[in-house]
């Protein structure tokens, strides 16, 4: 493992989403930690050169196989050594659904199948690579932890950490090769279904998961300016969601959810479904993507034509708390 | 510490080189300059001059002398 | 029906401008292009749209990646304006770097979900075997998409229900993302793979736009659906991207535009 020092805070951020999957990988590997790696055809895009070099027998690769990707890794999990399973997120998700729901759902195959480039990462390529509905399927899959990191730093602990947990796990990485630095501190503690609370305020509750953690943030900035003082929450882990967290914010005026992921069955409405039962309930806004295939262009133009960018959210909230 | 000692402290501890395998040093000539070391010394040395460094420029850094020429030229830091 | 040797000049001047047009839209496209891919591919597209496609014939590039160079040499052919070229990768287009199925510019399906239209191929060329219309359906996949399950699948029900009015052209590249083809999913038996699978084989040279033309217009009377196996090399014509995987999905710098245009310029000029 990286010694945690504060400068690893930049190399992790400069190293991209992907390169921060496979150095995590790698240092598990280098400190002796027994672990299968197995790719798509993407060893190289998800960061694993060194992995080839040094530990060439540790890793496979499948070819332009996402259906076999899944049945190969869970064989190679059989008696419980932790596999790690990559490729693009829509294909580890929409694709490959029914083997992940048999293999990794039912059977709980000790795989950590990482959805790589998910989000609006790779909008410029097309609809079919843009926008996949992965929290959405792997949530209507039941037994499968979903997590979405969002920065380096906690990629790379979020990766480890899964490594050294028993059973399915599903990793959606929404950044692309520069990362933000939302963790200042690099030894914060992380913990799989630990939302981590980044800002404090009692107007609002921000609540978001992978690349718009970033934009909820710069989101709270624009609220400051309009004296609205909002709590910042980093909720990585979608399944299992951090209810006691959830509960401390009953009192809210407002909470507010944003993914780069489809409005329906992600982040905002795994929230909005745990508070249905309850009597006292905070209104809710979901940001991300509504019933379409947005057109193809830069990550930043499509935030500004889903409505996720800091401006538009800002607004919304303003709006609603007027109201 | 002096510029050209932030510099060469950056390739020291990123690369895992004595000082005195700096010069001509290029990337990809020894294993720990790879592409992953790449990114570790170029976080090194924008941590250490406190910049951020252009992609074009990131790609450039192709040997201890080249950085040496791009630090000076694009981000006015004299050695 | 033989190809003609002054045609398929053509088509190879067709497919050099078309290079040459790729640069050209290189300059306004401030992102990586899977260039490889597409200098493949160049002279398949050019036979395809200038001694091959008729009216109603139908194309799906299911190598969808190979976009660019499609959509110069539908350019270079007429098929798309200048205005809508220029919009390539830019916000908002209807130029994917993949190719997007879109019936007002003709684009029959989307490409950039590898391993999935050879199956709607086969069920338009059955459609149009059932209505009786005179329609032949080409595909071109990549040497890296055949390792999809779902293109075999599709394969044995092509040859199961006799579509011989289907063609698939493989882009043999040797290449893909992570490296030559040998490596990961090894096609050295392809030929008799397809072969025993019930398809018709040609293999042909895919930088020879008179033998591509042959392979395609080769009557098939068979009753099988006729696959052509087309060796090329990943990056062909910019001698700096010939075999070299990091031209996979890349940015072109201006010197290296510059040195690319140098060379097609010349391709272009010396009538090749």
């Amino acid at each position: 493992m990286l010694e945690m020092e504060n400068k690893v805070l930049r190399f992790l951020a400069r190293m991209g989403a992907r390169g921060s999957l496979g150095q995590a990988v790698y240092d598990y590997l280098q400190d002796g930690r027994e672990a299968f790696v197995v790719s798509a055809d993407l060893a190289h895009a998800s960061g694993f050169d060194r992995i080839k070099e040094r530990f060439p027998e540790r890793l496979i690769n499948v070819g332009i196989a996402e259906q076999n990707l899944i049945g190969v890794a869970s064989g190679l999990a059989k008696t419980g050594i932790p596999v790690v399973a990559t490729s693009w997120a829509m294909f580890t998700s929409a694709r490959a659904a029914d083997q992940v729901r048999n293999f990794m759902g039912y059977m709980q195959s000790n795989v950590k199948l990482i959805g790589m480039d998910s989000g609006f990462v790779q909008s410029g390529f097309s609809y079919s690579h843009t926008n996949p509905p992965d929290i959405a399927i792997m949530r209507a899959i039941p037994g499968i932890k979903i997590i979405s990191p969002c920065d380096g730093i906690e990629i790379y602990k979020t990766v480890y950490e899964a490594l050294d947990t028993q059973g399915p796990i599903y990793i959606r990485l929404t950044g692309g090769s520069m990362l933000p630095i939302i963790h200042k501190d690099v030894s914060f503690h992380y913990g799989i279904g630990k939302a981590v609370i980044l800002k404090e305020g009692d107007d609002a509750a921000l609540i978001g998961c992978g690349n718009a953690v970033d934009n909820l943030i710069t989101t709270s900035e624009i609220l400051e300016r309009e004296d609205i003082s909002a709590k910042v929450i980093d909720m990585h882990t979608v399944k299992p969601l951090d209810i006691e967290i959830l509960d401390g914010l009953s009192d809210y005026r407002l909470i507010v959810t944003a993914e780069n992921h489809l409005k329906q069955s992600g982040l905002g409405g795994a929230v909005a479904e745990y508070y249905a039962g309850k009597y006292k309930r905070p209104q809710q806004l979901i940001f991300g993507v509504d019933d379409f295939y947005p057109k193809t262009g830069s990550a930043k133009y499509v935030e500004e034509v889903v409505g996720l960018n800091p401006e538009y959210m800002a607004r919304q909230i303003v709006k609603t708390l007027n109201h | 510490m002096k510029n050209l000692e932030k510099y060469d402290q950056a390739f020291i501890e990123c690369l895992e080189v004595s000082k005195e395998q700096l010069a001509g040093l290029e990337y990809q000539q020894i294993v720990n300059w790879d592409s992953v070391g790449h990114m570790g010394l170029v976080a090194a040395i924008e941590d250490a001059f406190d910049i951020m460094m252009d992609t074009d420029d990131i790609i450039d850094l192709s040997s201890y002398e080249k950085g040496k020429e791009i630090l000076t030229q694009n981000y006015g830091i004299e050695f | 029906m033989t190809g003609d040797l002054v045609l398929s000049k053509e088509c190879q001047r067709l497919a050099n401008i078309s290079r040459l047009t790729m640069l050209d839209m290189a300059e306004i496209c401030r992102e990586t292009m899977h260039w490889g891919g597409s200098l493949s591919s160049m002279e398949i597209f050019a036979v395809l749209y200038k001694a091959v496609l008729r009216e109603n014939d139908i194309f799906i590039l299911s190598k969808g990646h190979a976009g660019p160079g499609y959509y110069a040499v539908l350019y270079n052919v007429g098929k798309i304006s200048h205005e809508i070229l220029m919009t390539y990768q830019q916000n908002g287009s209807d130029l994917a770097e993949l190719v997007e199925s879109n019936s007002k510019l003709g684009f029959v399906s989307s490409g950039g979900s590898l391993g999935i239209n050879l199956s709607y191929a086969s069920g338009i060329a059955l459609l149009v075997k059932k209505t009786g219309v005179d329609k032949q359906v080409y595909i071109e996949v990549g040497d890296g998409e055949i390792d999809e399950g779902s293109v075999w699948e599709s394969i044995m029900f092509a040859s199961q229900q006799k579509l011989d009015n289907l063609t698939m052209i493989i882009d043999f590249n040797h290449l893909q993302s992570d490296g030559n083809t040998k490596n990961i999913i090894g096609w050295d038996n392809l030929k008799n793979q397809l072969t025993s699978f019930g398809w018709v084989v040609h293999t042909v040279n895919g930088h020879e736009c008179l033998d591509i033309m042959n392979a395609l217009l080769a009557e098939n009377k068979e009753n099988r659906p006729k696959a052509i196996i087309a060796t090329t090399i990943k990056g062909k014509g910019i001698s700096f991207m010939e075999d070299d995987n990091s031209w996979h999905d890349r940015k072109l710098r201006k010197k290296e535009l510059q040195l690319a245009r140098k060379e097609v310029r010349i391709l272009v000029g010396n009538g090749e």
